[in-house]
């Protein structure tokens, strides 16, 4: 199969045993690779009803068939478990380098299962695998053990690894990879330390065949050609994804103060262009990226001199504006703390954020915190609390099984103000006053993420009071945005610069020698979307309409200040956009997809399950 | 004076521009300033993460001119 490594890789860690097999025609067929994989590998392998952190849980690792391949950003895997935070279906990708090198030691998809009796790394040098003990690894940071492997291994392996937060299983732990690259979204980095799975250590030398070499010579030349003549490509680069900080306060979409607020009134001593001018070192890309988007910084400080990737804007956003952290230098700091610790600094800073109000609302008293204070601004109170979740000392160990769960530890209304859908905390936009983005978070298969429908500039462009349209474009963006996923590539590319889709169709023939239009590629997306929502409905008891709505502050608060204030979204928004998404879904009021739609997805092997739960 | 503004969208929200073009020109016989332009092109101006004239980023409410080379970016999304 062209564009395929075709093999899959399967390890026991119960066994300490390994089975190479042949990657099956129909997976390909059917769900293309990357996210498809892992979708319909959690759908066959996992038991139903497993324990996220018990041993039956899998870890599914899927590039995809453009990985690797003379492109635009083609060095994005995917990784997939049933998630610790959701109960449900879950995955996060990763950039960096090791897709490739996935793909190049001969694996479209590696599953990982069973538990291992001692901490271990799992060592791939094209089909030498082993499990190699991690005992000496165990208890080092996520950065300090990637290090320590490259010293070990050589630097020609990409390393993937955890840091002490999914050692402890904490429930927003994040995979860590090329010092400062993460999966960091629902929990798979917990599933990993439940199997004492401290790191994967990959090194390939195999060719990938390839339908027509030549024509995916020239469509990768066209294709970066066409990226390097977009224009203002220059622009792009110097500060990244934090270019965005000033507008997403402009527009009073900034997380403040744990979403109390849209708008940050300090957001220009933590923006692109403070990174820039203050603690930038250099720019980073991943695999085959011409517009890279990552920065590395450094802070020099008497207390501590550290380097980290980033911070991205959506650290920026949850650990500067979501805790009131308002100079640049400390929410790198923070970063950089909560990168060696493995914790994913969205969920980390909305965690650490509600905990902080919880505190000033007088449900955290200082008695539960040792004496003393969590105080919203505080990079000290904000560094000493993702340690404690990370170690799970004290009331860190009621935080890091993230703030859906904290709240309902808590009580006292608490649930009001925990920002989360499905258990998964709230990404970088407050949404009150933007229904396509709302509804994004709301219907986003893995909770409440950003990046299955980033929707917010359809609601500048086409009025932020109407509701019209709404669902349809979201319905749409989840199945473009995810669709990148599946091919593993970035999308930034598309984003950030309008490099157009028509591209990829053509790249994806050369390639694997399939003749596919990118609205028939759209389709394959539409399935895995359908079917990540029969997942949760299997695995979750009551999973469906309730478990789509934002948190109550949302629908209930009025925006204080900023360019947004007074705005909210009443009860009865949320539910007319939850009636169009669902009926342009082909899903019932319950948000359960009808026996006709299975079929029309080619998911007819999930209505046995699906049919008992419709009302 | 009549003349254009030569005018260039950069990145997704093109689409939202006229005829979803990233480069064309506004034909005009006055100065203004960005946000005027963007109104003058049905496109709401909070739309726009920054504006570039002539090969420097300006405030939105700089003053653009007949002749000028105007850069819209688009809000980049990520991280």
């Amino acid at each position: 199969m062209n564009g395929y490594a075709g093999n899959v890789l399967r390890v026991d860690l119960t066994h300490r045993t390994h089975q190479i097999l042949p990657l099956p025609e129909t997976l390909v067929r059917d769900f293309i690779g990357g996210r498809g994989f892992v979708a319909k590998l959690m759908w066959d392998e996992i038991p139903r009803g497993a324990d996220p952190l018990g041993p039956e849980n899998k870890i599914i690792i899927a590039p995809g068939p453009l990985t690797g391949a003379f492109l635009p950003g083609a060095g994005k895997l995917e990784w997939g478990a049933k998630s610790p935070a959701t109960g449900g279906y879950g995955d996060s990708n990763i950039g960096g380098h090791i897709a490739p090198e996935i793909k190049h030691a001969g694996f479209d998809a590696i599953i990982i299962e069973g538990h291992a009796s001692e901490p271990v790394y799992l060592y791939i040098n094209d089909f030498d695998i082993k499990l190699c003990s991690a005992a000496h690894l165990w208890g080092q940071g996520a950065l300090q053990c990637e290090a320590a492997l490259k010293a070990e291994l050589g630097d020609e392996f990409q390393i993937c690894t955890i840091g002490p937060a999914g050692e402890n299983k904490v429930l927003f732990a994040c995979i860590s990879h090329d010092f400062g690259r993460q999966a960091g979204r629902t929990g798979i980095a917990a599933v990993m330390g439940s199997k004492n799975l401290k790191a994967l250590a990959v090194h390939g030398t195999k060719s990938i065949p390839l339908f027509d070499p030549a024509a995916t010579l020239e469509s990768g030349k066209e294709m970066f050609a066409a990226c390097f003549a977009k224009p203002g490509f220059e622009e792009w680069t110097p500060q990244g994804t934090a270019g965005v900080t000033n507008w997403v306060n402009e527009v009073g979409a900034f997380p403040t103060r744990n979403f109390t607020s849209g708008f940050f009134t300090k957001y220009e001593n933590i923006n692109g262009e403070a990174l820039v001018s203050r603690i930038k070192v250099t720019d980073k890309a991943c695999y085959g990226c011409p517009i890279p988007c990552g920065k590395y910084s450094r802070v020099k400080k008497p207390a501590y001199d550290i380097h980290v990737e980033g911070p991205e804007y959506e650290t920026i956003a949850l650990i500067g504006g979501n805790t009131e952290i308002d100079n640049i230098e400390d929410v790198a700091y923070a970063n950089y703390i909560q990168d060696e610790l493995g914790l994913d600094s969205i969920s980390g800073g909305n965690v650490v954020g509600f905990a902080m109000e919880c505190f000033e609302k007088g449900i955290i008293s200082s008695e539960m915190l040792g004496g003393r204070s969590l105080k919203f601004g505080s990079v000290d109170d904000f560094v000493w609390l993702s340690q404690e979740i990370a170690y799970r000392r004290g009331i860190g160990n009621i935080l890091a099984d993230g703030v859906k769960k904290a709240s309902e530890f808590f009580g006292q209304g608490s649930d009001r103000f925990a920002i989360q859908v499905k258990g998964l905390e709230w990404s970088g936009y407050e949404a009150r006053h933007a229904p396509a983005m709302m509804l994004s978070y709301m219907t986003a298969d893995v909770g409440a993420h950003h990046n299955r429908s980033w929707a917010i500039t359809f609601d500048v462009a086409t009025g932020r009071d109407k509701l019209e349209g709404k669902a349809k474009r979201v319905t749409e963006l989840q199945h473009i945005r995810p669709l990148f996923d599946m091919l593993c590539l970035c999308r930034l590319q598309w984003v950030e610069l309008g490099f157009e889709l028509e591209w990829y169709p053509k790249i994806f023939h050369a390639v694997t020698g399939e003749q596919r239009s990118w609205e028939e590629l759209l389709e394959f997306s539409e399935r895995v979307w359908n079917l990540t929502r029969c997942y949760s409905l299997r695995e979750i008891p009551g999973f469906g309409r309730d478990a789509d709505y934002p948190p109550t502050r949302f629908m209930e608060e009025p925006i204080p200040d900023g360019p947004t204030a007074g705005k909210y979204m009443p009860r009865a928004v949320i539910d007319r956009l939850l009636d169009e998404y669902y009926a342009i879904r082909g899903w019932d009021k319950q948000g359960i997809p009808s026996a006709a739609q299975l079929r029309k997805m080619g998911l007819e092997f999930t209505e046995a399950t699906v049919a008992p739960l419709r009302v | 004076m009549t003349g254009v503004i030569h005018v260039t969208v950069r990145g997704h929200v093109a689409k939202y521009f006229p005829a979803e073009q990233e480069r064309f020109d506004f034909p005009t016989t006055h100065s203004l300033t960005a946000i005027e332009l963007l109104r003058a092109l049905n496109v709401d101006p909070l739309l726009i993460m920054g504006v570039s004239i002539n090969g420097t980023k300006q405030p939105k409410d700089a003053m653009i001119n007949v002749g000028d080379e105007v850069l819209f970016f688009s809000p980049p999304a990520g991280g």
